[in-house]
């Protein structure tokens, strides 16, 4: 076994796995408090894995054997790590904003949807374009 | 990953729906994290797709199944964790 064979298992660490780690460091309390939702969560990625035996099957798509660990079980076995770890992920940014979303009523705060909220200062605009109109004449 | 995900989605509709931008932002999170990675997975010759497979064109050698695959693999998974925390929630009272 050589180094470019672990080549897929450093692309989930890396892509998968930072922002995984920062996404919990970011939200450790809230996170905690739902791992097992997390975790119910990433287990049912396991029959999802096994459809790739499938995929492999119909030529949908392959690996290249010089950068995979070339063992499998149905699926390439990085695919067993990578499903749990994208499901754990995708819960746990999902935990995070519904948290927010409960906790503050609102995900984002554009300043255009406060706009829409206020009342229009319909007598200064008038006065600014009798104003304007006037200037032009 | 189309089947599941419309299963879910009409099943559970009505409780999903406040949570539409939960979801949205998980979209747009797979897309951000899925795209780079698989561009350079496929640059680096980690997988690859045969001509026959894909019937949509390809954007950076990327087809566009893969576009469609993450979006909807974002949708399920942030569809799916709000419903079992909802299960859960309603079970423990």
């Amino acid at each position: 076994m050589n180094l470019f064979q672990l080549a897929y298992l450093i692309t989930i660490l890396v892509f998968i796995g930072i922002p995984f780690v920062i996404l919990w460091r970011k939200n450790m309390v809230s996170l905690r408090a739902n791992r097992k939702i997390i975790l119910l969560v990433s287990l049912s990625s396991i029959p999802f894995v096994a459809f790739e035996f499938f995929a492999l099957k119909w030529g949908a798509w392959f690996y290249y054997s010089e950068r995979t660990l070339n063992f499998s079980f149905l699926a390439q076995v990085e695919t067993y790590i990578l499903g749990p770890i994208i499901m754990a992920f995708g819960a746990s940014l999902t935990i995070a904003c519904t948290e927010k979303l409960e906790k503050e009523g609102e995900l984002f705060r554009l300043p255009i949807l406060k706009l829409r909220n206020r009342r229009l200062p319909w007598k200064a605009l008038r006065r600014a374009f009798v104003v304007v109109a006037a200037t032009k004449r | 990953m189309v089947i599941p995900t419309i299963v879910l989605i009409l099943l559970r509709f009505k409780q999903l729906w406040p949570y539409r931008s939960v979801i949205l932002v998980t979209v747009i999170a797979a897309l951000l994290v899925g795209l780079p990675w698989d561009y350079f997975a496929a640059k680096t010759k980690i997988w690859g797709w045969n001509e026959q497979c894909c019937s949509l064109p390809t954007i950076s050698g990327l087809p566009l199944e893969e576009f469609l695959f993450i979006t909807l693999a974002g949708i399920f998974i942030s569809a799916l964790t709000i419903t079992i925390k909802q299960v859960l929630n309603k079970k423990g009272g």
